[in-house]
Formats: C-alpha cells, sequence, structure tokens
C-alpha cells in the first residue's frame, strides 16, 4: 500500500494578498519605504519583488501603488468581503468591484 | 434596501466633485474611485450601494466622530497650544474638532510656529539621563520577552472589554468592570507582550497605547453622569439628554498615577477674533494685500 506524506503548516494570515507584483517589478522597494503600516519587507534578492510580510496589516490605502513608477508591477488587490456593489439605474442590473 | 448613493441623480458638476474630486483626489480614497472605475463603474449610469447596507447603521460601539468634542481630545486654555505638559504643543486630530485636513493644515501651522518660538527662547535644556532609561526600559520592554502574548492579542483584548462595558449599553456599574479588566490586563497581560522583530514592537507600542486611551475613555465616561446627543454619549443610568448643568467639557489628567477630572466651560476661549489678535501681535496681518 503506497503510502501518503501529509504535511501540516502554520495557518496562512487572511486576506494574504493586498496587492500582486507582476513581473515588472524591479525591486527598487519604494513601496516599502511609503506603507505606512510596513506591510513589506525587501526581498533579499536585489532586483526581486518584496516581500508581503505582514498582509493582514494592510489599510488598503493605495500609498504602494501610486508610488510605484513602473505602470504594472503593482496591483491592487481588494479582499473579497470589501469588493462593494453598484447598481445600474436603468437597468437595474448589480456588479461588484 | 439596500441604500444607495444616487450619483446619476446628481447634477454632473456635482457627481464630478463628490466622485472624482473629493473622493477621487483624497490620498486614501483614490485607489477606491480608480478601482471602481476600473471595474466599470460609471458615476452618470450607476448607483452605489452604502458600505453599510443602510445609512447611518453603523456597529452599535461606535460613537459619531463628526461631531466637535464627541471624540474628546486635548483642551488648551494656552493660546500658544501648549498643553500642560510644558513644552508640549497640541494640534490637528488631537484637539476635539472635526479631523479635516483644513483643521490640520491650519492648527498645525499655528501650533508649529508658536512651538518654534518656543524651542527658540528655551534653548536645549538638559537631558534627564533617568527620564531616558525609564522610557527607553518601558518602550524596549516587549523585545525581552520571547513568548506570552503578541500584539494582536493585547489588541484584540483591549478592542473586546471596550465591546462589552464601554459600548452600547454605557452604565456605571459596566464601566467600573470595564477598569477592572483593563487593570488586569495592565498588570497581568502588558509585562508577557513580545515583540520578535521591530515592526511588533512599533505595533506593541501601538496597542500599549490603545490600552491607556481605552481607559481614559472610560475614566472620561465615568465622569459624566448625563447622557448627550451632540457627544452621541448614552448612558442607561443617565438616560436624560443635555441635562444643562452639563453643558460644559471635562477634563482627564493623571497626577501621581491617580485620575483627576477638571471642567472648562463651553466657550471658554472667549472672543476668537480678540484673543487671536491679542496673542498674535508679531503675526497679525502678515498676509494683508498678498
Amino acid at each position: 500500500m503506497a503510502k501518503d506524506r501529509v504535511y501540516a503548516l502554520p495557518n496562512v494570515t487572511t486576506p494574504s494578498r493586498p496587492v500582486i507584483f507582476t513581473d515588472k517589478c524591479k525591486g527598487c522597494n519604494l513601496c516599502v519605504e511609503v506603507c505606512p503600516v510596513d506591510v513589506y519587507i525587501p526581498h533579499p534578492e536585489k532586483g526581486k519583488a518584496p516581500i508581503i510580510l505582514h498582509p493582514d496589516e494592510c489599510w488598503y490605502c493605495g500609498s504602494c501603488v501610486y508610488a510605484c513608477n513602473i505602470p504594472g508591477a503593482i496591483e491592487f488587490n481588494w479582499p473579497l468581503q470589501q469588493r462593494g456593489y453598484w447598481k445600474n439605474k436603468a437597468t437595474g442590473k448589480v456588479s461588484r468591484a | 434596501m439596500p441604500f444607495y448613493g444616487d450619483f446619476p441623480a446628481m447634477p454632473d458638476v456635482e457627481r464630478r466633485i463628490t466622485w472624482g474630486l473629493m473622493i477621487g483626489e483624497e490620498a486614501i480614497t483614490r485607489i477606491i474611485v480608480d478601482t471602481y472605475n476600473a471595474a466599470g463603474f460609471d458615476p452618470a449610469k450607476d448607483q452605489l450601494q452604502n458600505y453599510q447596507l443602510i445609512e447611518g447603521r453603523s456597529l452599535p460601539q461606535w460613537r459619531s466622530v463628526d461631531g466637535a468634542g464627541a471624540r474628546g481630545g486635548i483642551l488648551t486654555d494656552d493660546w500658544n497650544m501648549k498643553t500642560t505638559l510644558d513644552g508640549l504643543y497640541a494640534t490637528g486630530d488631537q484637539l476635539p474638532a472635526s479631523g479635516d485636513h483644513n483643521l490640520a493644515a491650519t492648527t498645525g501651522r499655528y501650533s508649529g510656529r508658536k512651538a518654534a518660538d518656543y524651542a527658540r527662547q528655551i534653548g536645549p535644556g538638559a537631558v534627564s539621563k533617568e527620564q531616558v532609561a525609564v522610557e527607553k526600559a518601558r518602550v524596549y520592554a516587549p523585545i525581552n520577552n520571547s513568548e506570552g502574548i503578541d500584539w494582536k492579542e493585547l489588541h484584540f483584548g483591549v478592542s473586546k472589554a471596550m465591546q462589552f462595558f464601554c459600548s452600547e449599553y454605557k452604565t456605571e456599574s459596566l464601566f467600573n468592570e470595564g477598569l477592572d479588566t483593563l487593570q488586569e490586563i495592565e498588570e497581568k497581560y502588558v509585562p508577557r507582550l513580545f515583540a520578535l522583530d521591530p515592526h511588533q514592537l512599533m505595533c506593541s507600542l501601538e496597542s500599549l497605547s490603545a490600552l491607556a486611551c481605552a481607559q481614559m475613555i472610560i475614566q472620561a465616561s465615568l465622569a459624566r453622569p448625563a447622557s448627550s446627543r451632540y457627544l452621541d454619549f448614552h448612558r442607561i443610568d443617565y438616560p436624560q439628554l443635555d441635562p444643562l448643568e452639563w453643558n460644559k467639557f471635562l477634563t482627564l489628567k493623571l497626577e501621581n498615577g491617580k485620575v483627576k477630572i477638571g471642567e472648562r466651560p463651553l466657550g471658554y476661549w472667549g472672543n476668537m477674533k480678540d484673543n487671536y489678535e491679542a496673542h498674535n501681535k508679531d503675526y497679525t496681518g502678515v498676509y494683508e494685500g498678498k
């Protein structure tokens, strides 16, 4: 009988991805500097996207997104429970961010 | 239901000011506008759902922060904005007023000018090594522990105590129980606070400040045996709203470890124009004709 390996890991904090770094990020760490609550730390490898060390402490203020000089390098990522709704007044169709 | 912000019903200029300028150009709300717009929201066609489902229905433990004085702050009798702690000046959100940019900018400029004047007069002064040592011991205490409770647990513990004892239902027995709980947290759990890195240390210090603020809020609540519509403050044991004899500010001060309650009449600042001019002789008219 084949033996399965089973792993247990400590809880991942949630929400865990306040922003998404794309491969356009050059690791300049400007976002690390501007974040008012120190969500990030610089990546130990130069040129790589910062590490999101305290994702659950993010205020979703967007400072990092606006500080970034490279278009598309960092994407804001609202957690599910914070995404608001709106309704088209003419058709009544409801949409969500 | 739910409630919607009816942007399409607004005249275009009002819509552009509300969505485009007021929300769209404020530092921490710009990301909201950009994210909604990118997802296809069009304020000319779409109604925005109220974030709290029903307008005005916020959590019961929240008090309105819009009314001047509703959330307290530092009262200063001094037209220089100096506090009762010599050399410490109050400004912005520390003052019991609406926390807007205009308040922050004007009081910051005013207090900053006065604080700079004072600093110039008194010089650097002598450093109290004893005081520095006491403060260092307090600030770095959490890094001497490697286990116990972390700042989040402290924070949640204080929050829960406030939700229980100083929330929707306010009464003397609950306040006293709240103070006992916070004292227990201070004596039993704060010494066990641990921080493994500078970030956790920073958060630990914030949580300790939150604990002190929680104690101040309950002490101030106890000191006012009267409900007030203006303060959004409602006590079960004193339900009458705004009785005349309590139309005043209360002050709270820690003196030799004891809480001392004082009071100031409404309008204690006197005539604004006369006082401003009397206390700003070097500054009055600086901008005239410019």
